[in-house]
């Protein structure tokens, strides 16, 4: 067991608990963490984002602008595309 | 240009506008918001107000993981009476959000985002010819942003 528990500390970040309660903290914040830094790669994904908006409908000239102007790098030009309002 | 991004206390809807805040930031948009740490009254209402009046536009979020909306509300009825451009996204579902007059919302379904997605579009094409257009397809762009994240909660 303390084999195992030194292997897991060399190889991983570890968190320490002493109650159920400190756990349930730890493992929201962990999750809260890997859910942020997921989202925050998925803000950046421009392909994913037009696909998502492709599913639902044709985007307008209109939400092509609005995403140039807050949107991640790649977003679709609408200038390049011919687009007018 | 400057947005201010009212939210709820619900934990989805927080870490939606901390992700979207992010991003505006990133464009070289000025975001604005209220923490909601503090009981609405009457002196952080007024600094609020004055937050809302110096924005261009306000958008807002409410999930309905959100138990606590009352800020929210009272935040969207300060840019109503201001006549600030509004994108206020609400979750079907979300019981704690009370329709207010002179308010027009987003609702989506977070399964299902196609007739919000169309809708901030409408709101868009409504606004074509007028002179504050800039700062609501700001406002659309990062409501859409909001609705993407929150619609793709579930297939991941």
């Amino acid at each position: 067991m303390n084999a195992l528990k030194d292997r897991l500390c060399a190889e991983n970040i570890v968190n320490f608990f002493k109650s159920p309660v400190d756990l349930r903290g730890l493992v929201v914040n962990s999750l809260a963490h890997f859910r942020y830094k997921r989202d925050e790669e998925k803000l950046k994904d421009a392909d994913r984002l037009i696909q998502f908006i492709g599913e639902y409908g044709e985007m307008s000239e209109l939400l092509k602008r609005s995403l140039k102007m807050v949107g991640p790098s790649g977003s679709p030009d609408p200038e390049a595309t011919g687009g007018k309002e | 240009m400057r947005v201010f991004i009212s939210y709820s206390l619900g934990r989805t809807d927080q870490h939606i506008a901390s992700l979207i805040s992010q991003q505006a930031q990133a464009k070289g948009v000025t975001v604005d918001s209220t923490r909601h740490r503090v009981p609405w009254d009457a002196p952080s209402a007024q600094i609020i107000s004055q937050s809302i009046k110096a924005a261009d536009v306000v958008i807002a979020i409410v999930s309905r993981d959100s138990q606590y909306t009352l800020n929210v509300q009272h935040e969207l009825q300060s840019a109503v009476n201001l006549n600030k451009p509004v994108l206020a996204l609400i979750e079907k579902g979300a019981t704690s959000f009370i329709q207010m007059p002179g308010l027009r919302y987003v609702e989506f379904d977070r399964h299902d985002p196609g007739p919000a997605i169309a809708s901030i579009n409408y709101t868009l094409e409504s606004q074509k010819n007028q002179q504050n257009l800039t700062s609501w397809l700001i406002g659309g762009g990062l409501a859409l942003l909001a609705l993407y994240l929150l619609s793709s909660e579930d297939k991941n």
